[in-house]
């Protein structure tokens, strides 16, 4: 080794610490370096950055790397000249041509052309200064048939993911405002029902299925601008979704004859959906009238934008035609991963806030979310989409919401034996302590935080509270007294806590389930 | 013998993710355009790493990956199969870090005055400062950008990538002596810029 030139010791060093030289090398080399600490400390100095180099963290996947380098092939491929080749003709060409075309519309009505241009550009600088969304935007429900369409007017439900049942749902009332929730784990979805289903129900003829058709192929196109997701996980959900469903219910009922609709309230109660038809007897609307009356594009711009931490009502204007384009190339696997980060993130938002509010009008939205899902509320109903004629009156929320089995268990109120009572969070490791309680019987209610009222109780019982339960069952048939005992306990704790945070109500579902201790 | 690539194709019962690169890259030829999703797929995560190697600035990364993915597909209708597509796509994506570098103007020439100015305010900052992974981390990655893009690229391609030399040889398109010599050198250039800090 001392017989080496420095470049050569260099090299040599550089082959032993990429472990390329054989043992005898290696040994030599160790030998000289225990008698030269300079050059050792070197050898030290250079291992530790190998090490440190090779252990540099990874970014993390990208998931929308495919979906915009497809774009920018596709764009690459796209003609992008339609009137000549020539770029000094077809650039003359384009100048008069706009010249032309908007000086003949603004001298006809400058101030219009004017306030219209104002408009958009405040609404483009208002998303970009707010930074509203940002990165890829795409429809989340990009390829829906007209089944799906049919579905979600009658259930105000549509599934986003099958693996994980999760899917979006809307609830609206005339007097207790309108929910939009996305929840996972939905383990009694509706039933879906076909358009052939429905038709042969119905008894509806060919021309009156081609305007069902009509209506649920206007009404998609809506459906479909109106939940809008972000590769940064956040979505924009037009106000109008809310009242969607009912317009096209509307519609429908309103383009049968009367006796049609007798069976269509049938068809409506028998699938448990959540509506009534209260025009019976109102003549059948032509269709012309109709399919020209039903509005293309909706009257108001106004999104509702959740994001990981922030919510905010956004006027946007989506071309839903170029985003449509792009979610063709989007296979179900991206909106299934879209939709699991998306739902993971703002379900998880419950962790660094409360609840959120923002105003729309005189209106207030609310947002919640909780382990599995998340909700807007809408304290009035969202503006209307009804068409000019008196379709409103044609169908009808019920009167309730729809007691379905997914509740937002947003909070869970613990009500101890001596009457305290106090909420908690009701996410899924509080649901884990709870189960970890001592042995006994404790009695919880799920509290619609929105609504402020009960949606649910539970009774959690351990398996010796169980057996002396059944056994004093047998002797006393005592079950239903069990219900009027558990609300004069509930009674008796509103009145011994100033903190007792509801009042329930009979209606709302008794559930009993064991805990295994 | 047959190509087995071709015989993959005629099968057509593997599903896309699963064929070679050379099986896809004849689909490819052959007109089947989409199959190019399965080799960005399959590559796409070992290019932007890279490429985050060398800049080592998130920011960048994405634009410069599309970048040569967009080579890649444009220049894979006339690719011979000289050598491995996986080496090929590296190449491009090197020659175009290498481009970004020069347009960036990130080049680094030091003179001796800025070098030892600069080696001394770090000296001095760090005086105080005890050496934690990260700290160690950030002053050897800060060393490395200041090492001439033609001796740092082998570094990163060894001790980031975890190449060897053929590949390195390869992606570089030099001789495996040529590797050995530059690793060697930008290495004597990397302790020397890290002996006054860490020792």
């Amino acid at each position: 080794m001392n017989q080496l030139s420095h470049n050569e010791l260099e090299q040599i060093i550089s082959l032993y610490i990429d472990g390329e030289l054989d043992p005898s090398e290696s040994k030599k080399l160790e030998d000289y370096l225990s008698t030269h600490p300079v050059t050792a400390k070197e050898v030290e100095i250079l291992r530790l950055s190998k090490r440190t180099l090779s252990s540099q963290s990874r970014l993390p996947k990208n998931d929308w790397f495919w979906l915009k380098l497809s774009n920018r092939i596709d764009t690459m491929h796209s003609p992008r000249m339609y009137f000549s080749t020539r770029p000094a003709v077809a650039f003359t060409t384009l100048a008069v041509f706009t010249i032309a075309i908007v000086g003949v519309i603004y001298i006809k009505d400058a101030p219009m052309f004017h306030r219209y241009f104002l408009e958009k550009k405040n609404q483009v600088e208002n998303v970009y200064r707010n930074n509203i969304m940002s990165g890829n935007i795409l429809p989340l429900f990009a390829n829906l048939n007209k089944d799906d369409v049919l579905n979600f007017a009658l259930f105000g439900s549509i599934s986003i993911d099958t693996t994980n049942k999760t899917s979006l749902q809307v609830k609206n009332s005339d007097d207790r405002g309108s929910q939009i929730q996305i929840v996972r784990n939905d383990e009694h979805p509706a039933v879906p029902v076909t358009l052939n289903d429905f038709a042969d129900e119905i008894g509806i003829n060919s021309s009156q299925r081609e305007v069902v058709d009509s209506i649920l192929g206007s009404y998609r196109e809506r459906l479909q601008a109106s939940v809008l997701v972000s590769e940064n996980d956040e979505v924009a959900i037009h106000a109008e979704l809310v009242d969607l469903n009912r317009a096209m219910v509307s519609t429908i009922a309103a383009s049968l004859e009367p006796l049609q609709r007798t069976r269509f309230q049938r068809f409506l109660d028998a699938h448990k959906a959540p509506y009534a038809v209260v025009a019976v007897n109102s003549p059948r609307i032509p269709s012309h009238i109709i399919l020209n009356r039903i509005p293309k594009y909706s009257s108001t711009n106004n999104y509702v934008v959740i994001s990981p931490d922030t919510v905010e009502i956004a006027q946007m204007t989506i071309n839903v035609d170029s985003i449509r384009e792009v979610a063709r190339r989007q296979e179900m696997r991206y909106r299934k991963l879209m939709t699991e980060r998306m739902v993971a993130e703002l379900t998880e938002r419950q962790r660094r806030m409360e609840e959120n509010f923002v105003g729309m009008g005189e209106n207030r939205v609310r947002v919640h979310s909780s382990s599995g899902a998340f909700q807007i509320h809408f304290d009035h109903a969202a503006p209307s989409v009804h068409p000019g004629f008196e379709m409103v009156e044609m169908v009808k929320p019920r009167t309730d919401f729809p007691e379905g089995p997914v509740a937002m268990p947003n909070r869970v109120t613990v009500i101890g034996e001596t009457g305290f009572s106090f909420e908690i969070p009701a996410d899924e490791q509080t649901v884990r302590e709870l189960k970890r309680l001592p042995k006994g019987e404790f009695r919880f209610e799920i509290v619609d935080s929105v609504m402020r009222q009960p949606k649910m109780k539970l009774m959690f019982r351990s398996p010796a509270a169980r057996r002396e339960r059944e056994a004093k069952i047998r002797e006393q048939n005592l079950e239903e007294q069990e219900l009027i005992d558990l609300d004069s306990l509930l009674r008796e704790s509103n009145k011994d806590s100033e903190q007792a945070p509801v009042k329930p109500k009979r209606s709302g579902k008794e559930v009993e389930l064991e805990i295994m201790m | 013998m047959a190509n087995p690539a071709v015989i993959n194709i005629i099968s057509g019962n593997t599903p896309h993710e699963q064929k070679s690169d050379d099986s896809l890259i004849m689909l490819f030829q052959s007109g089947e355009k989409e199959v190019f999703r399965y080799l960005v797929e399959r590559y796409q995560e070992k290019i932007r790493n890279v490429i985050f190697s060398i800049f080592n600035d998130p920011d960048l990364v994405d634009d410069i990956a599309q970048e040569v993915f967009i080579k890649v597909f444009q220049a894979l209708p006339n690719f011979r199969f000289e050598s491995s597509f996986y080496t090929w796509v590296y190449r491009i994506a090197i020659n175009k870090c290498r481009d970004e570098l020069r347009k960036k103007k990130i080049k680094r020439f030091f003179s001796f005055q800025s070098f030892e100015s600069t080696t001394n305010i770090k000296i001095e900052n760090l005086a105080t400062v005890t050496f934690d992974d990260e700290n160690i981390r950030s002053v050897i990655e800060d060393s490395l950008k200041k090492i001439p893009e033609k001796f740092r690229m082998p570094i990163i391609l060894k001790d980031i990538d975890g190449m060897s030399y053929d590949e390195i040889a390869a992606v570089l398109d030099c001789e495996v002596g040529t590797v050995k010599s530059r690793l060697s050198r930008g290495r004597t250039m990397l302790r020397e810029l890290l002996m006054p800090i860490l020792v």
